[in-house]
């Protein structure tokens, strides 16, 4: 049955959840150092940016159908990252917008971006350009963008649908070097073919950490892998019982409760 | 931290709570237990109203799209920057579906409005009825049915007109007698004049006796079924008219056409994707390769000519190692998407966001 | 060094692949679903409607009504040759004209088939039009014990408290089954949270593009959807069955458009191939 409002069980897991995530985040921020793994697609997105800059073309960053919500949050991370490069690198960023409400997040963040190197006056809002919150319409401006503008290295960071291809491929024909990161497995099959490199999953949200080495981050993501690591044992409990289960119901014994009705009620 | 940026942590937070309570909180509960017994509090009944305001906020958002397009395209245009023919194209577009599309919402609008004084007849007629029985401080029912016997006079003799009129229109843009549409209008039309002609016979006996209300209920079914006949005569007339067809004609004409076109772009781009990307560097590119094959093998009627057993496989790889795989992706973005939205919810940002540099 | 297919080639051959099917109407029988064919047990097994409804959502637009619009089509025919009333809405504007015309074309189809019986608006289906708020609107049915009340009014302006078909719908519970066809990120999965009360969850069972199987696989075997037509090939093989218990029944344009893509997955593993065949000989003639 539904989770309509929260159970016992439900705000206990909540609780195991989140405390990590708080605790190391005090950790992080008291000075511990937090040990995160490399991913080569996260090194690529400084590859990428000094490719731009060397060739003298510019770079697109886009966020596609991405609503403002805990996503696009993570990908604001990489995004100040990169307006920081291209502030210091003098290098054009162009980055087309499908949803207003992300535009005027994004044209704010690119901007503390630039005024952080200080390079503000290199600053144009021009560059970040609303194209339409059609799904075809937005992927065709912005095939039509990066083609015209010849941009040397393309992100595409967020939640993508099935323009995702469109996108990617059009960076293909021209050549540009391409990193990708979504949450929406049925799109990364396609970044992982059309793209050079691309984050997986929560990779994205790791992604800033590892960009930025803010603590923050850093033990927000700690927190993360303890509380993935709490599913991972709750599983294992679940499968045991599943087992125990279904052999105590051929040989008469008493049966255990299940990790979903201890949860659910 | 400045007065700005707390002012901004305590309202996210406030905008947070009321969410994280409605969920915590059971649907009603109860103040017994701070002494007062008789309050129930419902803690979730606000919550239309609060996501209205979502929408509303998202709909004014729409505004600053407008805004950066007018400004960047007609910039280019204004200054004859590179490109600006598109821009043209672009703004002449934007304006043609601004006002084609305002024409065909007050047509619409029209339609309904018409129709609705059918049923505010109707209406009227009830409550009529409903305050003679319950003795309803009211005027007297002979004023009340006088007034409704002449509405009803002007009502029914302007939707006779106007059905008449529709229908010559429609017959002399040459609507074809084939056609759906037609038969849909005749079936509403005949409809329609059962209805009327209730009404006018119920009209006659409200005339002879105008302090009964005895014919009421039969009279309001008669309005409605003559506002649901006349709804439809006017809606697929409506269809038929000049601006649904200019409407039609830029939405699904080249709209929706532009979109199909752009979105089978993704049929092309697949085989050029896998005709470069799937190639057999590696163990897990093999794996990959086969597991692809199969699937895709298993799908097609073609899999079945060349094994039986296609579909099966195909149906164990997306149930068990795809189905696994998906599953712990999919965990793990939930689990990060979860902290995030905390972190956001309690503002515990990083510092490249919250505070300006000094 | 044998070439790499300039792309234009592989464009062409892929437009072949496709049209000479579909522009020759040329069909075979499509490859065995399990889904749809639970999917199809599962109407076919549903008990009479006794005042209940079915609910179905159609949000796709354009793009996606050759995978979606099928299967929509021959699930609101089953359930029509059931006498399940059904209730159509969406909550994605561009599925507006779907709404009106696809259920009216399927019961013109069932009238020529059986020319003594009538399928009229009103009693055997009813359109509510697209519905905005998106999970509000879910979560609004889900908690009202006076659906009438809630929803007012059809597409057609039609006060719903007028139509036959809602003479005895109040709550969620007198909604016997939701069918949620679909290609949109997300929008399935509003209807799995918000579709449901702590005491009633009706079954849901779900149309997804051929993208999204892998996706709408984790929802089946997880119980939380009873059912799954996938892609054309899944509306194709539950149109087979439709077609095996009522042999006068016309063929539909499933079958067709599921040869197409067929002749089209068999050019994509062609070039598979053909990509491996050269990387292996490129590299033996280099070694």
């Amino acid at each position: 049955m539904g989770l309509e409002h929260a159970t016992v069980g439900s705000l206990v897991l909540l609780a195991l959840m989140i405390a990590p995530v708080l605790y190391y985040i005090h950790r992080a921020r008291r000075g511990d150092q937090l040990y995160v793994r490399r991913i080569r697609a996260v090194d690529a997105i400084d590859e990428a940016v000094g490719r731009a800059a060397e060739l003298g073309r510019p770079m697109s960053y886009t966020t596609s159908i991405t609503g403002v919500g805990p996503l696009l949050y993570a990908c604001l991370g990489i995004l100040y990252h990169i307006g920081s490069k291209a502030a210091l690198y003098r290098n054009k960023l162009l980055s087309p917008q499908s949803d207003p409400q992300v535009m005027a997040i994004t044209e704010d963040v690119l901007r503390d971006a630039y005024r952080d190197q200080g390079r503000l006056s290199s600053f144009e809002p021009r560059n970040i350009q609303y194209l339409s919150d059609e799904q075809f319409a937005f992927a065709a401006g912005y095939m039509g963008l990066i083609q015209r503008e010849q941009v040397a290295s393309a992100f595409l960071f967020g939640s993508f649908a099935a323009e995702s291809l469109i996108l990617a491929e059009a960076g293909q024909q021209i050549g540009a070097m391409q990193v990708a990161g979504s949450v929406n497995i049925e799109q990364t099959a396609f970044f992982v073919c059309t793209c050079d490199y691309t984050l997986i999953g929560e990779e994205l949200f790791a992604a800033s950490s590892y960009l930025t080495n803010e603590p923050v981050q850093r033990g927000s993501l700690y927190g993360q892998d303890r509380a993935k690591l709490l599913i991972f044992c709750m599983i294992i409990m679940g499968v045991a019982i599943a087992t125990y289960n279904s052999w105590a119901t051929h040989s008469g014994s008493r049966i255990l409760p299940t990790i979903e009705s201890l949860v659910m009620g | 931290m400045n007065y700005r940026s707390r002012l901004l942590r305590l309202f996210t937070f406030l905008g947070g709570i009321y969410f994280f309570l409605e969920f915590v909180l059971p649907e009603s509960f109860s103040l017994a237990w701070l002494g007062a017994p008789d309050t129930n509090i419902t803690f979730g009944k606000f919550t239309p109203q609060i996501s209205n305001g979502f929408i509303t906020v998202g709909a004014m958002a729409i505004g600053l799209g407008l805004y950066n397009l007018l400004s960047i395209h007609g910039a280019k245009v204004a200054f004859r920057r590179k490109g600006w023919i598109n821009s043209v194209a672009l703004l002449v577009g934007l304006a043609a579906m601004m006002i084609v599309t305002s024409r065909d919402w007050a047509g619409s609008r029209q339609v309904a409005s018409d129709t609705e004084q059918l049923v505010m007849l109707r209406n009227f007629t009830q409550a009529i009825a409903a305050d003679e029985e319950s003795k309803a401080p009211v005027p007297p029912v002979i004023t009340r049915n006088a007034a409704l016997l002449s509405a009803l006079e002007k009502t029914v003799s302007e939707v006779r007109e106007r059905v008449t009129s529709q229908l010559s229109t429609l017959a002399q843009d040459g609507l074809s007698p084939d056609t759906p549409q037609h038969r849909v209008l005749a079936t509403a039309n005949a409809e329609l004049q059962v209805a009327l002609t209730s009404v006018a016979q119920l009209q006659v006996a409200l005339a002879a006796d105008p302090a009964s209300t005895s014919r009421h209920v039969e009279l309001a079914t008669a309005l409605s079924q003559a506002a649901v006949a006349y709804r439809q005569i006017l809606s697929t007339a409506y269809e038929q008219s000049l601006t649904k067809k200019v409407y039609n004609f830029f939405f699904i004409g080249i709209f929706s056409s532009l979109g199909t076109a752009m979105f089978s772009l993704l049929g092309f781009y697949i085989a050029s994707a896998a005709y470069r990307a799937f190639r057999v560097r590696s163990t897990e590119s093999a794996l990959m390769i086969i597991a692809a094959l199969i699937v895709m093998l298993g799908q097609i009627p073609f899999g079945m000519w060349i094994w039986e057993g296609f579909p099966e496989l195909r149906l164990w790889i997306l149930n068990t190692p795809s189905a696994g795989a998906r599953r712990a992706i999919e965990i793990g973005a939930a689990v990060a998407g979860l902290v995030m939205a905390f972190r956001m919810w309690l503002s515990i940002e990083s510092e490249s966001f919250s505070e300006p540099k000094k | 060094m044998i070439g790499a297919i300039d792309r234009r080639v592989i464009y062409l051959l892929v437009l072949l692949g496709l049209s000479i099917p579909l522009l020759k109407n040329y069909s075979v029988r499509p490859a065995p679903i399990a889904a749809a064919a639970n999917l199809y047990q599962l109407v076919e097994e549903l008990p009479s409607a006794n005042g209940r409804v079915a609910l179905i959502a159609l949000d796709y637009g354009p793009n996606l009504v050759a995978e979606n619009g099928s299967q929509a089509r021959v699930m609101i025919e089953h359930l029509m040759r059931r006498r399940i009333p059904v209730v159509l809405t969406a909550l994605y504007a561009q599925a507006e004209p779907y709404l009106e015309a696809l259920p009216q074309e399927i019961a013109n189809r069932l009238m020529l088939e059986f020319p003594d019986q009538r399928w009229t608006y009103g009693t055997d289906w009813i359109n509510l039009g697209y519905r905005v708020g998106g999970f509000q609107v879910l979560q609004s049915i889900a908690k009202s014990d006076n659906l009438a009340n809630l929803l007012k009014k059809d597409a057609r302006g039609n006060p719903l408290t007028e139509l036959p078909i809602f003479s005895k719908v109040h709550t969620l519970k007198d909604i016997m089954l939701v069918g949620e066809f679909t290609g949109l990120v997300g929008m399935l999965d509003i209807y799995l949270q918000f579709l449901q009360t702590a005491e009633y969850r009706p079954p849901i069972v779900h149309g997804c593009t051929s993208i999204t199987i892998p996706d709408a696989y984790i929802f089946l075997d997880s119980g939380q959807i009873s059912g799954l037509l996938e892609g054309i090939a899944g509306a194709a093989w539950y149109s087979e069955l439709l077609s095996k218990a009522s042999p006068a029944r016309a063929i539909d344009e499933s079958r067709v458009l599921n040869t197409g893509l067929g002749v089209a997955h068999l050019v994509v593993i062609a070039l598979m191939i053909l990509g491996n065949l050269t990387m292996l000989w490129n590299r033996r003639r280099s070694e």
